[in-house]
């Protein structure tokens, strides 16, 4: 196998030959810079860090040829969303106003540097990570499936960069879905962890009750990993659980697990054919496991992606208050209309949308405590293509592009729940279409479990895209 | 709750010391704020004045056992 085919490896896969001497983490790393640059018209990377990331690897190779094994990260050349600041690169959050060299590490690049990973650089992302906005300063993020269609909104360089082999592994950001959704289109695995398991501290915030940060990865196994690797408590985020994170155990199976599936999700228009039997496929492949799957309800789902949305927009406009007086002309122009608006949205709403986050908590709560799991699709249908207007004329117009479809991840994001998604299929125009597993607070290690036998089981996360 | 105008819209930006770039920037806005008004005024459950919108959900679980 070449170098070049290595780079298509899972990040576990490369991480047991790098432990046992059979591949060199300079040779690898030498890889995936070749392939960024080969591949640059993806748009994945903002910053590509050569020098660094090549010193990196002769530090790891030396480390690993003298029996040092830091972790089994140790080697691996992995990027992060240009939202997390890495100590000496360059932070442009993916927009036109904010340009700083980084003096010091978000907790999460420290906790990935101290396993022994390799940074290669920043990845793009939707301008202040907010998603949804048309113009990118660093160029539209293209889906390595097809380069006409969008990569998802807001973590799309870092799923851009895993599905198309640029990097071993990823962290992208979530806060009304951002590391799932972009996940589901590019065809990979993106773990929104539970809020609070993940130190935010050297992240730029979206909406502070809602933002979590987490692995993208071609496999389960993989986010297992990286999720180990950066999960737990930091004083500098006051916010982050104290209790223990444990390894996941591979052993494990899903024999007597339940499974609800939430119909609200299915049903009324809100996925597509193609999703909803790659979708029914895949609880076929759980129930062959024995996991007894059954119907589970939501029902305010539908309202999730207002309610959520509209949320984090307010407490964005409020972060970005100064910027959007002073400086208006440099965003772009779908962002700064939409932060204007969200500017505009009353206290009496805001609170009433805060009472019925609560209420979703306490439907997902209930079905969580009803179910091990509760699964929906991870998205309404595939990528759509890249867009040039936003196309907002009108109120309908605003209602039907940004409620309702939208609500898949949110009702997660609202509930501080960890979810999954994970690759089940394609669209009649072979775009990824995903699974999204839920779970209670701190189950990531069940959701795990859950996918790893779905992945046992199937060989969707093992399919890469023609570039 | 009825759709706010153009002016109104503008007017309420202008006291935030917030400036639209032009007509196409405030006609979208004005349709974004109404949407959202329109579709959280629509929002009904019984039990949504019962509920405290608290805002941090973990510390609920910080004497659970992981699973």
């Amino acid at each position: 196998m070449s170098l070049d085919e290595l780079t298509l490896q899972s990040a576990m896969d490369l991480s047991s030959m790098i432990t046992k001497g059979d591949l060199s983490p300079v040779e690898i790393t030498q890889a995936y810079l070749a392939r960024i640059e080969k591949y640059s018209h993806l748009n994945a990377y903002i910053t590509v860090d050569y020098e660094g990331a090549m010193n990196a690897a002769r530090i790891a190779e030396k480390e690993l040829s003298h029996g040092l094994i830091r972790s089994p990260i140790h080697g691996l050349p992995v990027a992060v969303k240009d939202q997390f600041h890495v100590k000496g690169m360059r932070t442009t959050l993916g927009g036109n106003i904010y340009d700083k060299i980084s003096t010091k590490d978000a907790t999460v690049v420290a906790r990935l540097r101290d396993a022994g990973a390799i940074f290669l650089g920043k990845l793009n992302l939707s301008e202040y990570a907010l998603g949804g906005n048309i113009e990118h300063p660093f160029g539209v993020p293209k889906n390595p499936w097809d380069i006409t269609r969008q990569a998802g909104q807001s973590s799309s360089g870092s799923a851009v960069a895993v599905a198309a082999s640029l990097c071993s592994a990823a962290l992208g950001g979530d806060t009304a879905g951002s590391i799932r959704g972009p996940a589901a289109w590019c065809g990979i695995v993106g773990l929104r962890p539970t809020w609070g398991a993940v130190s935010r501290y050297g992240a730029f915030p979206m909406a502070w009750f809602m933002d979590t940060i987490g692995p993208m990865t071609k496999t389960v196994k993989d986010a297992a990993i990286f999720h180990y690797a950066i999960a737990g408590n930091d004083p500098k985020d006051i916010y982050t659980s104290k209790r223990t994170v444990l390894p996941f155990d591979h052993t494990l199976g899903l024999k007597g697990l339940r499974i609800g599936i939430v119909r609200e999700s299915l049903d009324n228009g809100m996925a597509s054919e193609h999703v909803i039997d790659a979708f029914n496929t895949a609880m076929d492949v759980f129930r062959d496991a024995g996991a007894l799957v059954e119907d589970a309800s939501l029902p305010l789902f539908e309202q999730g992606g207002l309610i959520a949305n509209t949320l984090s927009d307010v407490e964005a406009a409020h972060t970005h208050r100064h910027w959007l007086r002073e400086q208006p002309n440099d965003y772009d122009f779908a962002t700064r209309r939409r932060l204007m608006a969200a500017s505009l949205i009353s206290g009496a709403m805001y609170t009433k949308l805060s009472r019925f986050r609560m209420l979703m908590r306490r439907d997902v709560m209930s079905a969580l405590h009803q179910f091990d799991v509760i699964v929906t699709p991870a998205q309404a249908g595939g990528a759509p293509l890249i867009a040039n207007e936003t196309n907002l004329t009108s109120k309908e117009a605003v209602i039907s592009q940004f409620f309702g479809l939208r609500s898949h991840r949110s009702p997660f994001n609202l509930s501080g729940v960890p979810a999954m998604a994970i690759p089940c299929g394609f669209t009649g125009d072979g775009m990824p279409v995903s699974i999204q597993i839920a779970g209670q607070p701190f189950a990531e290690n069940l959701l795990f479990q859950f996918g790893l036998e779905f992945q046992n089981r199937t060989d969707w996360h093992l399919q890469r895209p023609d570039l | 709750m009825r759709d706010l105008t153009h002016e109104e819209i503008l007017s309420q930006l202008q006291a935030l010391d917030l400036h639209p770039m032009d007509a196409i920037d405030l006609d979208e806005i004005t349709n974004r704020v109404n949407a959202i008004n329109q579709a959280i005024s629509g929002l009904e459950d019984p039990d949504a004045d019962l509920m405290e919108p608290a805002f941090v959900f973990w510390l609920t679980e910080e004497n659970d056992e992981p699973r």
